[in-house]
């Protein structure tokens, strides 16, 4: 029963995990202790640390002797390097073949949506882009490079430093001395893709569902073919969320698009696609991605803009709303069940004021209407409804459910205060947000590393993966919020993790789980920086809700004048 | 004593190197794949030598398994921000391979021994067990001779520590030498006063 030291030692290699502790230190604190690259005073620190932990210890000594082999580690023998290297070859040749050929189609079929798309994102995104820059700015050594500096101080900005944090221009090639092999491309990508991957597939499905031509009756009567014809190319086709397909229409030259609240829902990026010059098909070229300026969930309004748009956009005015009389022929050109552009026809029965109606969902809306006796289907939901010389006079929006030519238009005077209500913030947000105002110290893989488990929405598997903002309060300090939509259950637009940090260095952070996407925070966690696993967490005080913290995050947002996606939380 | 390593620290120009050296990688690049051949093959080779002992052939088809590996997915899934992780996550790598292949190979293994492999907790299928399961009496002596053993070796100095760490590890008195960069001389000495020490300490009770 004699224990020798030496069988006492092995014995210890085999539980040291269980000696770990939340205050261990991290692999890169103990990287940085091997190489003396850590300044004295946190060089004591770790020393004191592993004086009196053999986990962080034996961590030491294995790093030690990777590190060691890194350096001086005798090479492998020529024949093994050479098959290794081959191997890189080999498997190009066969692995690229395959995967051509499955996305050979696909990506024919696609190039012009995505170019199309890539265009028209492309200020959308500016947001993105910025955060990108600013995260590049990290990489390509902006801040001071921490091995050798003596402060070692998390990211805050010296006098020394150079002012200009971030080129304006969103592309990183811009940058000056950018060093092309440095670019973190795979960060790039993560950021960067989430906001196109989810649309392409949705436009391609969705283009390919509804696209068949259709040609267009030539009998009716002059006039009814003359308002067609004026504003037949003003209605667009508006896609939004998932599956959702409305009509919407044309009000401005700069591509301004009025709809139903209800076929753009929470979707901040709808797609609305315009009507080919001379015939009515769906046209991959003309998908332009727009943003939602403004939201009336009560009267069921939203308001478009189309982010790049063509020039010489041709709209439609607005009529008014005293001039309607029942009985009066009205037109709606729409999409019915997908048949684009599809015209038809009726009569005011009535316009009724502050007339309340209610969805299936439950949702209550109120609004002057018009009644009219022109079919309407779902599809021509958010087109228009026009008078005899092609002006707006309402937004159809629904039907009765068991009666027959009982359809239901949002009335003009109803549209015109809800185009007034906020004028002024439409023209702030054109603006684009000023790259080198922001800045990013955290990296979108680092904001999701080590949280996987616990959250269970950032798996790989996920798509689309999570919408990230990054909220800065102050242009050189990091960040004050970070919020994320990791979408796992379908529920896009609800955020369920906000990121805070507590500290002006961020470096103590809390964290605020929404675990089941229901706007109601589930768990707080907060951790220090350099673990990767929180150090606390507890359940949330019941006055405490996701939207809260969901409101404070759009204000910041909205001051600093990024277009986000509209963020709505269940009440 | 707390100690915080500072929060999101600016990437070193070699971290930002590797991690553009795994995107290329990653991404097919075939001259980045050689040049990342030729920086980490020696490491997995290093840290196969240990296991295998000097058994040339195996140490080779391992580290061609661990590379295909790499190549595969390996490089795709690593997470990490700075080249601390990805060497820990190399080993790791290679370690699993090494486990794969000790099982794919069961019955030739007699002259491997994996007493020293850090993170085999169970030993796969095929490898021999040091010794016998010990009986619960044993295991309970064994864990308060751990803990007292533990308890005594923080009072001793951090290169100490670490000596008898990496004996325990099963590495020999050279390599020790070698990377903590002292005599050989002084390694073993040292371990033998060590070992007296705790002695004393087991005895104690």
């Amino acid at each position: 029963m004699e224990a020798s030291p030496e069988k006492v030692g092995a014995e210890l290699l085999q539980d040291l995990d269980k000696r770990k502790t939340p205050d261990c230190l991290s692999l890169a604190a103990i990287g940085q202790y091997i190489e003396h690259a850590l300044p004295s005073e946190e060089r004591d620190g770790v020393e004191n640390h592993l004086k009196s932990c053999l986990y962080c210890l034996s961590q030491l000594v294995e790093l030690r002797d990777l590190l060691f082999l890194e350096k001086k580690a005798e090479p492998l023998s020529p024949h093994l390097e050479e098959s290794l290297r081959r191997l890189a070859a080999k498997q190009n040749a066969s692995g690229r073949r395959t995967l051509v050929a499955a996305s050979e189609t696909y990506a024919s079929s696609l190039k012009n949506v995505l170019s199309a798309l890539w265009h028209a994102s492309y200020g959308w995104q500016s947001a993105t882009a910025v955060a990108v820059i600013a995260i590049l700015a990290v990489y390509l050594g902006v801040f001071p490079r921490g091995a050798k500096d003596p402060t070692m101080k998390a990211p805050t900005v010296g006098p020394n430093e150079p002012n200009v944090m971030v080129q304006p221009s969103p592309t990183p090639a811009q940058i000056p001395e950018v060093k092309a092999p440095l670019i973190p491309k795979r960060l790039l990508r993560a950021l960067s893709e989430f906001r196109v991957r989810a649309d392409v597939p949705r436009i391609a499905s969705t283009l390919q569902k509804l696209g068949k031509n259709l040609i267009l009756e030539s009998t009716r009567g002059e006039r009814d073919i003359a308002v067609f014809q004026k504003a037949a190319s003003s209605v667009v086709f508006v896609l939004a969320g998932k599956d959702s397909v409305g009509s919407g229409v044309l009000i401005s030259r700069d591509g301004r698009v009025l709809t139903n609240w209800h076929v753009v829902g929470d979707d901040p990026k709808p797609v609305v696609v315009l009507k080919p010059k001379d015939s009515a098909e769906l046209k991959k070229e003309l998908a332009f991605l727009a943003t939602v300026i403004k939201v009336d969930e009560v009267a069921d309004l939203a308001l478009l803009k189309i982010v790049n748009p063509p020039p010489s956009l041709s709209f439609l005015p607005l009529g008014t709303a005293s001039s309607l009389n029942v009985g009066q022929d009205v037109h709606a050109i729409g999409h019915p069940q997908g048949e684009v552009w599809t015209y038809t026809r009726g009569i005011v029965s009535q316009v009724r004021a502050n007339y309340e109606w209610k969805t299936e969902e439950g949702i209550t809306h109120r609004a002057n209407i018009i009644q009219t006796q022109t079919p309407i289907n779902p599809g021509n939901s958010g087109g228009p409804l026009l008078d005899e010389n092609a002006r707006v006079v309402g937004i159809n929006s629904f039907r009765h459910r068991s009666g027959e030519g009982l359809n239901y238009a949002v009335s003009v005077d109803t549209i015109n205060e809800f185009l007034s209500r906020q004028g002024s913030r439409e023209a702030a947000r054109r603006q684009a947000p000023l790259a080198r105002e922001l800045k990013c110290t955290e990296s979108y893989d680092t904001l999701r590393r080590g949280w996987d488990d616990i959250i269970g929405c950032y798996q790989d598997s996920v798509s689309p993966p999570p919408d990230v903002w990054i909220v800065f309060r102050e242009p050189t300090k990091p960040p004050a919020y970070v919020a994320m939509d990791s979408d796992t259950s379908g529920k896009s637009g609800k955020i369920d993790l906000v990121k805070k940090g507590l500290d002006p260095e961020w470096k103590t952070t809390e964290l605020y789980v929404d675990s089941d996407c229901d706007g109601t925070v589930d768990l707080i966690m907060s951790a220090k920086e350099g673990s990767d696993e929180p150090s606390s967490s507890r359940l949330p005080p019941p006055n405490l809700r996701m939207i809260a913290l969901a409101k404070e995050l759009d204000t910041a947002l909205k001051n600093r004048r990024i277009p986000y996606p509209k963020l709505r939380v269940c009440k | 004593m707390r100690y915080n390593p500072p929060g999101f620290q600016p990437m070193s120009d070699q971290d930002a190197k590797l991690l553009a050296l795994l995107e290329s990688c990653v991404n097919g690049d075939e001259r980045g794949w050689h040049v990342f051949v030729g920086d980490y093959g020696k490491v997995v080779r290093g840290c196969l030598s240990g296991y295998f002992r000097g058994n040339d052939q195996k140490i080779d088809d391992v580290t061609q398994q661990v590379f295909i590996k790499l190549w595969k997915s390996g490089l795709r899934d690593f997470r990490g921000a700075n080249r601390y992780q990805f060497l820990s996550y190399l080993k790791l790598i290679t370690i699993n391979e090494a486990k794969t292949y000790f099982r794919l190979t069961a019955g030739h293994g007699k002259e491997i021994s994996l007493d020293q492999d850090p993170a085999s907790d169970d030993p796969s299928p095929g490898t021999e067990i040091p010794s016998g399961a010990p009986n619960p009496e044993e295991q309970t002596v064994a864990r308060e001779g751990v803990d007292r053993v533990a308890k005594q070796l923080q009072e001793l100095s951090l290169e100490h520590q670490q000596i008898f760490l990496m004996k325990a590890k099963g590495y020999k008195d050279r390599e020790i030498a070698e990377l903590l960069g002292i005599p050989g001389g002084t390694v073993a000495s040292s371990y033998s006063r060590i070992v007296e020490r705790l002695k004393k300490a087991l005895m104690g009770s």
